[in-house]
């Protein structure tokens, strides 16, 4: 059973006095577990598409059922919950906050839980080691490699233990030998069961994922080999 | 790791405003304040300065009787026979007041009124004066002005006559007295209050006299004092407690645009950061508690710094002995203060709305987009 059904997704941003159409009548679905690298021409939509899945960026046409819930129908407050719950983001730019150290940042989702303050270290503390970071908890991102800090943020990502990763280039500003030990560990969380999606440019990560998204202007072909 | 944590360490982190926030309302707030205990603490030295310038003091009298007479003459069969009810002479009891409670005026709910001038007690009231027939029966009210010859012709507003124009008026006996005028009032508007005007400083030393002087009715009595009785209208000191209170309600304004600019500047630069507590699971109302923190924990603390240090400044200006008439142990610290803490907190509130609903309310995709 598919984890993720997109039917007939549209997404129209305002363009002036009309509208630019991002996506034209998506409709996938995604299985659990799987692994998929968005590809495609700049500015064909791909950050559009992850956002969306991302539950951040409503469609303006057609549903997405995450594990059968129309997420867009819920209301801003639930959609929160899901996200917290459902949802990993990693993004190219990591979008750690500067001034919070690796194991604050990885903690941030975490300050809004239930978990008493020792829980949400123990666990912050597990998913740093987890990434290979067990020896840097206290570093600020800026004294960290590009490399430690993407691991910081996919830390950041799974620490609510989520069922999807959404990633954005997340190798995108890395070298290509960083690049393949992100790559890798992204891996072994889908060889856990997480389903990966991630927005690539790099062919040298295809070596790495099992199915390809084409996006093409604002439309998806599915492949189920990199092209 | 819990929202406080990370609205305390924003607030450290953004030390620089943070600071400005914090000592520019701090100092604002102490100047206000500071204003207002200068203008608190000069009132009764001003009072005591200017020999004109009287309190008005009421007594509120609970189902007292008075046995009121007339020159002598009991004044009316009904109201005689309620009066002498009256458990102590009210005549011989104000005549026998010390100097500085002089009697302004008496008057009764629905009796009469007596009016007490120098140590003569003149009733006024459900009578008639010389000239008016006896069957159309007034009440009158007796105010003793300061400057009457010079108010002549001008219009004034009197307690409980409402704008009176000075002219013509009669005394009980059909003629103009020196100070005190007469008018008849209407049958609604009744009195049921003593006043007097007094040169004491506070409630409490009326009341000590009082008790002094009448032991055993002073439950009956109730003493409030007021210096914004239109009586006060033209003093001096009515004058500088306006403009002080005119600098301080200019003062608000800023304050009000100040927490505001505050508030925006606080979140100023931060689309990011939020945006990533949006995608990371925090709700609207997440990131409005975490603001409104923030806010309220800057704002209160300076709030407070402000009052703290107002109370120092405020012995330091009484011991410079820059403002003569300033002496600290005539203020209610502990009420301004606090009726200034809540005023100040009520702003805060009102104008931390807009920056928290603005934080709040960020699309966290459009900010992710604009801020690359
Ligand atoms: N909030 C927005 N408002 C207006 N136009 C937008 C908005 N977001 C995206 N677009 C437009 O939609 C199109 C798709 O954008 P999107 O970011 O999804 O592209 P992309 O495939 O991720 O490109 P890139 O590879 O450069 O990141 C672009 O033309 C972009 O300018
Ligand atoms: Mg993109």
């Amino acid at each position: 059973m598919s984890l993720i059904k997109l039917l007939e997704i549209e997404k129209n941003y305002p363009d002036g006095l009309g509208e630019f159409k991002a996506l034209k009548k998506v409709s996938v679905s995604i299985d659990s577990g799987e692994f998929i690298a968005i590809t495609g021409p700049s500015g064909s939509g791909k950050s559009t598409l992850l956002t969306i899945l991302g539950v951040l960026n409503p469609p303006s046409k057609g549903q997405i059922y995450i594990d059968d819930i129309d997420v867009y129908s819920l209301s801003g407050d639930r959609q929160a919950d899901f996200r917290q719950t459902y949802i990993g983001f990693v993004f190219q730019d990591l979008h750690l906050v500067p001034y919070l150290t690796a194991l604050e940042n990885v903690l941030l989702p975490l300050a809004i839980s239930l978990y008493p303050g020792k829980e949400q270290k123990k666990m912050a503390k597990e998913v740093l080691n987890r990434v290979g970071l067990g020896d840097k908890y206290h570093r600020l991102p800026g004294k960290l490699s590009g490399g430690e800090k993407s691991r910081v943020a996919i830390a950041r990502a799974i620490v609510n233990k989520p069922r999807i990763i959404l990633a954005d280039e997340p190798t995108g500003s890395l070298d290509s030998g960083t690049g393949n030990e992100i790559m890798k560990l992204f891996q072994s969380l889908n060889n856990e069961g997480i389903t990966v999606i991630l927005v690539t440019h790099n062919n040298e990560n295809k070596k790495y994922v099992k199915k390809n998204f084409l996006v093409r202007d604002g439309l998806i072909e599915v492949n189920q080999k990199w092209v | 790791m819990g929202l406080t944590f990370l609205a305390l360490k924003n607030i450290f982190i953004q030390k620089e405003k943070s600071l400005a926030f914090f000592l520019t309302i701090s100092i604002s707030i102490s100047i206000i304040l500071l204003l207002l205990f200068i203008s608190f603490g000069m009132r009764n030295n001003l009072k005591k300065g200017y020999g004109e310038i009287e309190a008005v003091y009421t007594l509120k009298m609970n189902r007292l009787k008075l046995n009121m007479t007339y020159r002598g003459v009991p004044v009316g069969q009904q109201e005689v026979r309620k009066l002498q009810e009256l458990p102590f002479d009210v005549v011989e009891y104000f005549k026998s007041l010390p100097e500085e409670l002089k009697l302004l005026s008496l008057s009764f709910r629905n009796v009469s009124r007596i009016s007490f001038n120098g140590d003569e007690i003149i009733a006024v009231g459900n009578f008639s004066p010389a000239g008016i027939p006896r069957d159309e029966q007034f009440f009158f009210a007796g105010y003793k002005l300061k400057n009457f010859q010079g108010l002549k012709g001008t219009t004034v507003n009197l307690p409980g006559l409402g704008n009176v124009r000075i002219e013509n008026f009669l005394n009980e006996t059909g003629t103009e007295k020196d100070n005190i005028i007469y008018y008849p009032i209407k049958e609604s508007q009744k009195f049921d209050i003593i006043r007097f005007t007094s040169r004491l400083t506070s409630t409490q030393d009326i009341k000590k006299i009082l008790t002094a002087k009448l032991p055993n009715y002073l439950s009956l009595l109730e003493i409030s004092g007021t210096s914004k009785e239109n009586d006060l209208r033209f003093s001096f000191y009515d004058e500088l407690i306006n403009y002080f209170a005119y600098i301080i309600l200019l003062m608000i304004i800023p304050i009000l645009l100040l927490f505001n600019v505050f508030g925006f500047s606080i979140i100023r630069g931060r689309e990011k950061d939020f945006a990533i507590l949006r995608v990371v699971g925090f709700k609207k109302k997440d990131i409005a508690r975490l603001v409104f923190i923030e806010l309220a924990f800057i704002g209160i603390t300076s709030i407070f710094a402000g009052i703290l240090f107002s109370i120092p400044m405020a012995f330091l200006i009484q011991s410079i002995g820059i403002l003569p008439d300033f002496t600290i142990a005539d203020i209610e610290i502990p009420l301004i203060s606090s009726i200034s803490f809540i005023t100040a907190l009520v702003i805060l509130l009102l104008s931390g709305l807009a920056p928290i609903s603005r934080a709040s309310g960020l699309d966290p995709v459009a900010a992710f987009r604009t801020i690359n």
